[in-house]
């Protein structure tokens, strides 16, 4: 019963954001240029990238770009449902406004993550499906529903890993309101999930550790769809994911005792 | 003498703001350094990808890439489209009897300068902690060189920057064309990769842009990839972009001023 309600305001929500959409067609059109130049931005950083190397770590040129698209996929998911969101946080929290979400009747998690919709993201997600279908063809591998299904489902766990990490992170604000250059380093830091955990795990640096866990995200389901995967990193991901979204609940609840109302 | 108080009074708005600028540059951070995996990876027998470019060379580099970045690049032209000129905040300056074109170099100097300061702070312990994967210039004539290949950078990346944001007299949602220009400049100064590791029809059209001025140019010379002759070619060729750039600027000014209504966008 109390899905149902949340799946009722999503929808009113989509249908607000869609009317958001057609009333300023300038933003749409800038963002959706936006969107299509860094898609494109991340395939040719591969590919100038792999122009002087055959592989890194046992990912072949066109391995790296498969998994290029499949980041672009799950990204532009990301963008389309999420983004804007974490850009909004700030705002709200700053200009005392997070009072108003407070007083609903409704998760205060669920009301800052889902509130806004970018539908530009889907631009991005249409190009990697199509580098995806253009390169597995090429590259002749064999891909099995299971396969697709793999994809998707860990995919899914994947994002929810990255906003779980996102939202750890833009919790900070609660204290620090003004900090909200904090997305642009989250993208940033995101980027990683662009190349192979390996990259990680042979730098050897307890620093950068942390990091681990978002390498997971997007290379597991990629590793799904080669038929490269070792069930260690489908574990891991399951594993990071719960604990990362329970400590994102956690956090946020936690924070929420230090909310002054008082705005930045 | 009154630049310099404009400079200093926007030293303490910065410093107000010092945490907001340590993420700024770490956010300039995170790519070279995700870079500097990504070849530690791809080069792991040690050899050198192309002469003169080893692991060392390019961790070098990509670390410089973070500080040039950090300290040379530009972000004024959200602040003049959006602030100045889209909600009308151009006539305040427009009032004082100063040059627009100064104020803002000077407004926007304090926050390269932090962010530099924090660079150079990282690059001291770095080297201090992992001296023998740094490789830096000893050489006393090529770094005076390289610190005016810098500053020229410097001045080239922020005309550019002021003259794209000047474009908000015509266009008013310009937010799509900063990330087109955004990526070309990525990709063509060399933040991806040095230009000596491009393909050659790349390296070419990076040589003919201004971008590589910018990053990439004074990073090698830092480094001491560029023999004097080399450092003084980029010099020249780095002096002819600055003048083209101002005359730019200038023609734009003029005429973007002629459409400016003062009650915004």
């Amino acid at each position: 019963m109390k899905i149902k309600k949340y799946f009722r305001v999503y929808k009113t929500l989509l249908g607000l954001n869609l009317s958001a959409l057609t009333a300023y067609r300038g933003g749409f059109y800038a963002m959706m240029a936006s969107s299509v130049v860094w898609g494109s931005f991340q395939y040719i950083s591969v590919l100038l990238l792999t122009s002087r190397v055959k592989s890194i770590f046992g990912w072949s040129r066109n391995e790296l770009i498969i998994l290029t698209a499949a980041y672009s996929f799950f990204w532009g998911i990301f963008h389309f449902v999420l983004a804007r969101n974490f850009s909004r946080i700030s705002r709200v929290i700053d200009y005392g406004e997070l009072d108003l979400i407070l007083a609903k009747p409704m998760d205060s998690q669920f009301l800052m993550s889902f509130w806004m919709m970018n539908f530009t993201g889907l631009f991005r997600t249409i190009l990697g499906s199509i580098i995806l279908i253009y390169m597995l063809s090429i590259t002749h591998v064999i891909v099995t529903a299971a396969n697709v299904i793999g994809f998707f489902l860990l995919g899914l766990c994947g994002l929810t890993l990255i906003y779980s990490f996102w939202f750890i992170m833009v919790t900070f604000l609660i204290w620090y309101p003004r900090l909200s250059n904090i997305i642009e380093l989250l993208y940033n830091i995101t980027g990683i999930t662009r190349y192979p955990p390996q990259i990680i795990y042979e730098a050897k640096n307890f620093v950068l550790f942390f990091l681990l866990p978002l390498t997971l995200a997007m290379a597991t389901p990629t590793k799904v769809l080669l038929n490269k995967v070792i069930y260690g990193d489908v574990a891991w991901l399951l594993f990071f994911t719960f604990i990362f979204f329970l400590l994102s609940r956690w956090f946020w609840k936690f924070a929420l005792k230090f909310y002054t109302s008082a705005s930045g | 003498m009154r630049y310099l108080k404009i400079l200093l009074l926007h030293f303490e708005h910065v410093f107000e703001q010092r945490l907001r600028s340590l993420v700024w540059f770490v956010v300039t951070f995170i790519n070279p350094l995700v870079l500097i995996l990504f070849w530690r990876g791809a080069l792991k027998g040690g050899q050198e990808i192309v002469p003169g470019w080893s692991i060392t060379t390019i961790v070098s580099y990509y670390f410089l890439v973070a500080i040039t970045g950090a300290f040379l690049v530009s972000h004024i032209e959200e602040d003049i489209a959006e602030r100045d000129i889209q909600k009308g905040e151009l006539v305040r300056y427009l009032i004082k009897p100063f040059s627009y074109y100064w104020i803002k170099l000077f407004e926007e100097a304090p926050y390269r300068i932090l962010q530099g300061a924090y660079g150079i702070v990282t690059l001291v312990i770095f080297y201090f902690c992992f001296g023998g994967f740094i490789s830096l210039s000893k050489d006393p004539l090529t770094i005076c060189l390289a610190i005016v290949i810098a500053l020229l950078g410097a001045f080239i990346s922020a005309t550019f920057k002021q003259t794209i944001g000047l474009l908000a007299f015509w266009i008013t949602d310009i937010f799509g064309l900063y990330e087109v220009l955004e990526v070309i400049h990525i990709v063509f100064a060399g933040v991806v990769m040095p230009l000596a590791l491009l393909p050659s029809f790349v390296r070419i059209i990076a040589n003919i842009l201004p971008f590589a001025y910018i990053i990439y140019y004074p990073t090698v010379a830092f480094i001491g990839q560029l023999s004097y002759p080399e450092l003084i070619r980029v010099i020249g060729i780095q002096c002819v972009w600055l003048g083209f750039m101002i005359i730019v600027y200038r023609k734009v000014w003029n005429a973007g001023i002629k459409k400016f209504t003062a009650i915004g966008q």
